[in-house]
């Protein structure tokens, strides 16, 4: 029997009982103040001098002209011929293009979630390695393959076939380029939906006479509408802030991001306030469509009641062959651009005309002369990433569990805001908010990294505060109870519970920061230089090093697919959605 | 039994509002060096918000707690000293057994052998030596609520808050448990302070009960007093089976119920001023009587059913009052028929309607304490 042993005290902690204070017979009902408070103030500080103000100042500049409050500039861009076509032509280029992504990915998700098809988790693992690729590579590598002097151009046309269209570039061609780099977002939320549905909803269906066309009309399509939705909004939103495929295969079509970055950026005239308007026009357009989408989702969410797991149905023959095939094409479509890149990569090039002689010679210049924009990439984002991941950790704390009452959901708000802004956006207001004033970071590496941190903070933000509402607050305050301070508390105990998600966000995250190009364009200066930015000068030029373009493509590509690798080997439901 | 250093737990005027609701009502309540003492009630009854205030993790509205005497309303929990095991018992899934306990060793800056001699001493005290290099999803429900025991014992606390630390245990373990939960109390002398919402729990182990109702303390004291004395309605509805009869009471200890009765009902505890009030009968205070003319109420039987060591009938009063008795020997009467109870014992109370209807408060699911990882 230890009593013995126990009976010895514990040296209280330091101040443990101390002698009795004051009483205080009414006390505010409230949780202590402290770190997390000082915490929560610094935050909201930083991210509203970061992302609101930029902001505020772009809706200044906007209403802004001849000093004064002001709607000239949106009169302006909303008569200028120039303007008009390009917001027709984005808002058509997206709804068309959103339309036929979804036309593709739907049925590719069905019969993958459906039926028991050969090399599902190989279709799976393209899909996300599809939602992670670098925006501008379709664009890119479908000019390089079908361009005026493309190589499947020239290589037809030596063989006496003639296309029935002289080049891919032009508006077509950007539909083309953003469906098939998009479907892949689709696929995914439309799979996860269709494996989702209770399997006795199709049961009760057919017992109640519904052929199987009818039970996928009416029962299985209806179920997955949400999933779609969301599909549709977040593909359409992607091609109608997209940056660089307009301006590599657009061929001059106007479209609002290329006609706002030249109006902000062009040598021959900029006029910073109609890009401002322009601008805001663009953040009206994504705001409206983000509150369609959450009106249309608003009476749809269905609950799943069910734990079955939905069965495979066997399928075989023809029916098969005619799956897998339609599988096929959506996803070599999707991979052209990879396989031309990692294809031109090794085959020589003389004044941007393709030569059939393979050669390490692309690798070799990309090493000697580029090395320093590969490492300026990667270092960039990284910074950006491990920003990006303290801060969303902090903010998922005190949203999910401290909750203050205004400082809590003000900092929810303001983290959720870059989810709406478009790159080129956001690019303009950090120019005008940090390009004069006390603080000037136009022109260093701080701001590159300021606009990859704004862009992906409310995905990371999101990613953790669903781990953290899995963890029980007991267990932070049975440490508390053992003696540990709040702070303490959250670093051993908290902190390492959510770390998978700590890893796997922060690494999606590094990923699209690693390619980001709409916002990085506009805000580079010399010497910090990205492989984004190299790449896309390269691919407007004609006669330019293509072969060390797509080099460096593969290594970006690498930097994207090599982590996302062990992350997803590490945990399974990674995707960029 | 050595005197351990538990110390004694004082709460005057305490309550607590939440954006809302008041929790708490103006609770006092004085709780004695060493002593098991439990919290029970019904769910959203207080009885969780107060133990959360003895162990810091919320702050009351107003009131002192004190330990000792000493006023700590103003601590931190992580300052106060205490041992606190939860419902779910939050043992830190990323961390081994051997370091859970030894988290707030560390934190005390104790060396390493005596950190290791500790851990070995209270594994060995639930009875879990050997395990300590296991991780908690490793263990059963049973041998993870042992480990919560002690990591708190670990500690050597003046004060062991438990709330409802045996609910997410099986039928069987929770008896077990309850034996050996108080064997360690009494073992390491500290004072204890327990909630729950079984009553037989609450029966079983404490030296002193406090029954909980709407954010106050309906009625404090030993098992006995609680069972066989109610103060209130809702205290003698709360534990056990009663049925509660409608009356008048003369203020000399007298009662006249509403409903004819016949002959004098037995002398009853609870003296009360004059006006309504409610007299409890326990169905093991009653019996049934073939002969009615010897009974004190007249029932039509509404059911008999055989529990092994006897029946349990249930009776409708004239008034339409529900009335269960339990008797040794079957009854002659039968369904629908008329048959007669005698009151052997009873209590009376001051009228109340809000006592307590519902058999059994519904146990909280225990939560998942972090997800299984997505698939």
């Amino acid at each position: 029997m230890p009593s013995n042993d126990l009976r010895e005290r514990v040296e209280p902690l330091e101040e443990t009982l101390a002698p009795p204070a004051p009483v205080p017979v009414k006390r505010r009902a409230s949780r202590r103040p402290g770190v997390w408070l000082l915490v929560a103030l610094g935050l909201l500080l930083l991210l509203a001098s970061t992302i609101v103000l930029p902001q505020l100042r772009l809706v200044g500049e906007a209403f802004t002209d001849d000093g004064g409050f002001s709607f000239a500039n949106f009169i302006e861009f909303f008569t200028t011929p120039r303007f008009q076509e390009a917001i027709l032509n984005s808002l058509v280029v997206a709804v068309v293009a959103g339309v036929l992504a979804c036309a593709v990915a739907v049925p590719a998700a069905y019969v993958l979630a459906q039926f028991d098809l050969p090399g599902r988790n190989g279709f799976l693992t393209l899909a996300t390695m599809a939602t992670v690729s670098p925006p501008f590579l379709g664009a890119y590598a479908w000019v390089l393959l079908l361009g005026r002097g493309g190589i499947l151009t020239t290589q037809l046309r030596a063989w006496g076939i003639e296309l029935p269209f002289d080049t891919i570039i032009g508006p077509g061609g950007i539909v083309w380029v953003t469906v098939w780099a998009t479907q892949a977002l689709v696929f995914l939320l439309a799979y996860d939906a269709f494996r989702a549905i209770d399997p006795s909803l199709d049961e009760a269906s057919s017992s109640v006479g519904a052929g199987p066309w009818r039970t996928r009309l009416r029962i299985v399509l209806p179920m997955a509408v949400p999933a779609l939705v969301t599909g549709f909004y977040m593909s359409s939103m992607k091609i109608f802030t997209d940056f660089g495929t307009p301006l590599i295969i657009g061929g001059g079509t106007p479209m609002l991001p290329t006609a706002v970055y030249y109006e902000f950026l062009s040598e021959v005239s900029t006029n910073p306030a109609i890009a401002s308007a322009g601008s805001l026009v663009m953040l009206g357009v994504a705001c409206i469509a983000l509150a369609l989408q959450q009106w249309a989702l608003r009476r749809r969410t269905y609950a799943s009641v069910s734990s079955r797991r939905r069965p495979l149905q066997p399928v075989r023959g023809v029916k098969k062959g005619l799956m897998i095939a339609y599988l096929g094409v959506v996803f070599g479509l999707s991979f052209v651009p990879h396989l031309v890149v990692v294809g031109t990569s090794l085959l020589t090039w003389k004044a941007g005309i393709l030569k059939w002689i393979p050669t390490f010679d692309n690798y070799v210049r990309l090493f000697d002369e580029n090395l320093e924009v590969i490492l300026m990439s990667l270092l960039l984002a990284g910074i950006a990433c491990v920003l990006c991941v303290i801060v969303a950790v902090l903010v998922a704390y005190l949203t999910v569990r401290r909750r203050y009452t205004v400082i809590s959901p003000a900092l929810n708000v303001i983290t959720m805001v870059p989810y709406i802004i478009p790159g080129t956006v956001l690019a303009i207001g950090l120019i005008l908010a940090f390009g004069s004033g006390p603080l000037i970071l136009t022109g260093t590496a701080t701001i590159l990294v300021l606009a990859y941190f704004i862009r992906r903070i409310p995905y990371v933000t999101k990613s953790i505060e669903a781990a953290l509402t899995q963890v029980h607050p007991a267990l932070e305050e049975a440490a508390m109870s053992v003696g540990a301070k709040p702070m303490r508390a959250f670093r051993q105990i908290t902190v390492p519970l959510v770390r998978p998600a700590i890893v796997s966000g922060g690494t999606v995250g590094f990923l699209q920061m690693v390619t980001e190009l709409s916002a990085t364009v506009m805000l580079y200066s010399v010497p910090f230089i990205t492989m984004t930015v190299v790449i896309f000068t390269n691919a407007m030029q004609p006669a330019s090093p293509f072969g060390v373009a797509s080099a460096m493509t593969v290594v970006l590509m690498l930097a994207v697919y090599i982590p996302l690798y062990f992350v997803r080997r590490k945990f399974a439901s990674v995707t960029s959605v | 039994m050595e005197r351990g250093n538990g110390v004694a737990v004082g709460v005057e005027a305490i309550s607590k509002e939440f954006p809302g609701h008041v929790a708490l009502k103006g609770v006092d309540l004085e709780i004695e060096a060493r002593s098991f003492t439990t919290l029970l009630g019904p769910s959203g009854c207080g009885k969780t918000t107060l133990l959360r205030i003895l162990a810091g993790f919320e702050t009351a509205t107003s009131g002192r707690v004190t330990f000792d005497g000493r006023d700590i309303a103003r601590m931190p929990s992580w300052k106060r000293n205490i041992g606190f095991v939860f419902q779910n018992y939050a043992l830190w899934p990323h961390m081994s057994i051997r370091d859970n306990i030894a988290y707030g060793l560390k934190l005390r800056k104790l060396g390493k052998e005596q950190i290791a001699e500790r851990v070995a001493e209270s594994l060995r005290m639930v009875g879990l030596d050997g395990r300590a290099e296991a991780f908690p999803g490793q263990l059963s429900g049973g041998q993870q609520q042992r480990v919560a025991i002690a990591r708190a014992l670990a500690l050597r606390p003046n004060v062991l808050l438990l709330d409802e630390p045996l609910s997410n245990l099986d039928a069987k373990m929770r008896i077990g448990m309850r034996q050996e939960l108080l064997r360690l109390q009494r073992e390491v002398g500290i004072t204890a302070v327990y909630v729950t919402h079984d009553q037989e729990e609450a029966l079983e182990m404490s030296d002193q009960v406090a029954v909980m109702h709407d954010g106050r303390i309906d009625q404090v004291g030993s098992p006995q007093a609680i069972y066989e004395t109610p103060e209130t309605a809702f205290v003698a509805s709360f534990i056990g089976h009663v049925t509660l009869l409608g009356g008048v009471s003369d203020g000399a200890g007298g009662f006249r119920p509403d409903l004819p009765i016949a002959g004098t009902l037995p002398a009853f505890s609870g003296a009360l001023p004059n006006g309504r009030a409610q007299l409890v009968l326990r169905p093991e205070d009653l019996d049934l009587v073939d002969d009615v003319e010897q009974a004190h109420l007249r029932g039509t039987l509404v059911r008999s059913s055989y529990h092994g060591r006897g029946y349990r009938s249930a009776l409708r009063l004239a008034d339409g009052t529900m009335c269960e008795v339990d008797h040794r020997r079957p009854v002659a009467a039968g369904t629908g028929e008329e048959a007669g109870i005698r009151v052997g014992a009873a209590a009376l109370v001051p009228e109340s309607d809000d006592y307590y209807r519902e058999a059994a408060p519904e146990a909280e699911a225990a939560e998942e304490l972090v997800a299984a990882p997505a698939a």
